[in-house]
């Protein structure tokens, strides 16, 4: 999302900051870097990051995301013979022509539908105010489009285990959708209750669509307490699936913007077909609490932040992904695509 | 983060980390690191700056002497692209007695900052924003003040802090 200018000097400023301070040479036990000693105890620098293990996963990957791309578009600027301006006027600016106001304004009309926009806030935009927000968010998609075209050109690869990957400690239980030997597997830790989720059902319905038989999709529940609205849709939710209409129901609930919160349940198990009276007496005996309450539970041990969260591979990513960002990460952890 | 496409150079540095190690060692209570969070609880991808100023000295706080294109003493760090309902870390040192400062747009109209603290940041600093704000004719980014802690000394621990992000 960075533009090319700034890809540059966020480059110089990695690479001089921070590691040119102050350096010593750390001594080593057994091959490994000694950060604390205790008598005759050598602590290592190892020990102390099997503490942050998730963060510092997280750091490396968006610090080697910004080398990424700062390489990748050296080297096309570098095969072309010419410089990250005018590889950035050729590749973004040249393909992303200014909207009509017409168009534009039809954009923000999409926005204040989706929410994404107020209805106060959308009448105060004239339209050629709105032509220049829609060009912004278009240049922005030109710019990662074309950083994808250059991955998929460079054929890059990541080894996401050297970057200190952490295996997450979960149990393999919940809904699933898709072959249980599929080559990707996504682990989906969402409170149905949120907003965030029902944008996140957009990209999963769009995955389940374009991979089928690919990936296998894994439903963990992460409700924001226990007697949360999230907490009792979970329950519902995982009643469904003792019918095998999870994912129907979480379609239906997900799909319904008009009632939210613990009513939606049963209009949620109507929509799904669900036997009404089993689904009653499912959520009514408390069944599915215990699941709940383990799955939330895991999700804070694993310090899983953000609403969902979603493991592709193993690889964490927060927050409601769009399918262009999944479509990348899957591309990375498998050739078969 | 949106972690895969953050971009960024969120960096982890030799003083803060041993400042944190120095006060443990002296018997501070919490944590052995403190994450500075930002969660994005609107519907829009949002992209952040984080600003921030520290005083010297292994008992009030850290300063890694890397000051980068601001005014001095202020870092400036950034792009992050934070997804709906996603979480970052912005921050992993001791952070404490120090000035923080939060920019963040959405691209769609929304700016989070220009609170009328005096701290501004050029354009130039980050040249995503050349031609970005065009209609909002704002020579600086201002920041928003969002921490200023006065913990100071031997007992003082960094703890984990979040700003969450609305609409």
């Amino acid at each position: 999302m960075l533009r090319l200018g700034s890809i540059f000097m966020l480059a110089v400023v990695f690479a001089g900051t921070g590691f040119g301070c102050a350096k010593r040479s750390p001594s080593r036990a057994g091959g490994a870097k000694v950060a604390l000693r205790l008598g005759d105890e050598a602590i290592t620098v190892d020990d102390v990051d099997r503490r942050i293990a998730p963060e510092l996963f997280e750091l490396r990957s968006q610090a080697m995301r910004a080398v990424l791309v700062d390489r990748l578009l050296q080297r096309e600027a570098q095969r072309r013979s010419i410089d990250l301006a005018q590889l950035r006027r050729l590749e973004v600016e040249a393909k992303v022509p200014l909207p009509s106001e017409a168009e534009a304004m039809a954009a923000v009309a999409d926005w204040v539908k989706a929410g994404r926009l107020k209805p106060d806030e959308a009448a105060t935009i004239a339209p050629s105010l709105a032509a220049e927000r829609l060009h912004s968010v278009r240049i922005e998609q030109a710019e990662e489009a074309f950083y994808d075209q250059l991955m998929k050109q460079d054929a890059v690869k990541v080894d996401f285990a050297a970057l200190g990957k952490p295996d997450l400690d979960i149990k393999l239980d919940g809904p699933t959708l898709g072959p249980a030997d599929a080559p990707l597997r996504i682990v989906e830790f969402a409170d149905l209750a949120v907003p965030f989720t029902g944008i996140w059902q957009t990209t999963l319905e769009q995955l389940v669509a374009k991979y089928e038989g690919k990936i296998q999709f894994r439903f963990k529940q992460k409700p924001s307490a226990p007697d949360s609205d999230g907490a009792k849709l979970a329950e519902g939710a995982l009643c469904a699936d003792d019918q095998g209409r999870y994912w129907d129901f979480r379609k239906a609930l997900l799909g319904n913007k008009g009632i939210t919160g613990a009513a939606a349940l049963a209009p949620a198990a109507a929509a799904a077909k669900l036997d009404a009276g089993a689904f009653e007496r499912c959520l009514a005996a408390g069944d599915k609490k215990a699941m709940v309450a383990g799955n939330a539970r895991e999700a804070a041990r694993n310090r899983l932040t953000g609403d969902p969260v979603i493991a592709v591979n193993g690889i964490l990513l927060s927050g409601a992904q769009d399918l262009a960002t999944i479509e990348r990460l899957l591309r990375l952890e498998s050739e078969a695509l | 983060m949106n972690r895969f496409k953050m971009s960024g150079n969120g960096m982890m540095r030799s003083l803060g980390v041993l400042a944190v190690a120095v006060a443990m060692l002296l018997g501070s209570a919490g944590t052995a690191h403190a994450w500075y969070k930002v969660k994005n609880s609107t519907p829009n991808t949002v992209w952040v700056s984080h600003a921030y100023w520290s005083k010297s000295g292994l008992g009030c706080g850290w300063n890694d002497g890397c000051d980068n294109n601001s005014t001095s003493g202020w870092a400036v760090h950034g792009w992050w692209q934070i997804s709906p309902g996603g979480v970052a870390i912005l921050l992993t040192q001791g952070y404490s007695n120090a000035a923080h400062q939060l920019f963040a747009h959405d691209g769609l109209g929304h700016v989070w900052g220009q609170n009328g603290f005096s701290f501004g940041t050029p354009n130039t600093v980050f040249a995503r924003c050349e031609g970005l704000f065009t209609d909002l004719d704002i020579p600086y980014l201002q920041y928003r003040t969002i921490r200023s802690s006065a913990c100071c000394g031997i007992g003082c621990s960094p703890s984990d802090f979040t700003t969450t992000l609305s609409l």
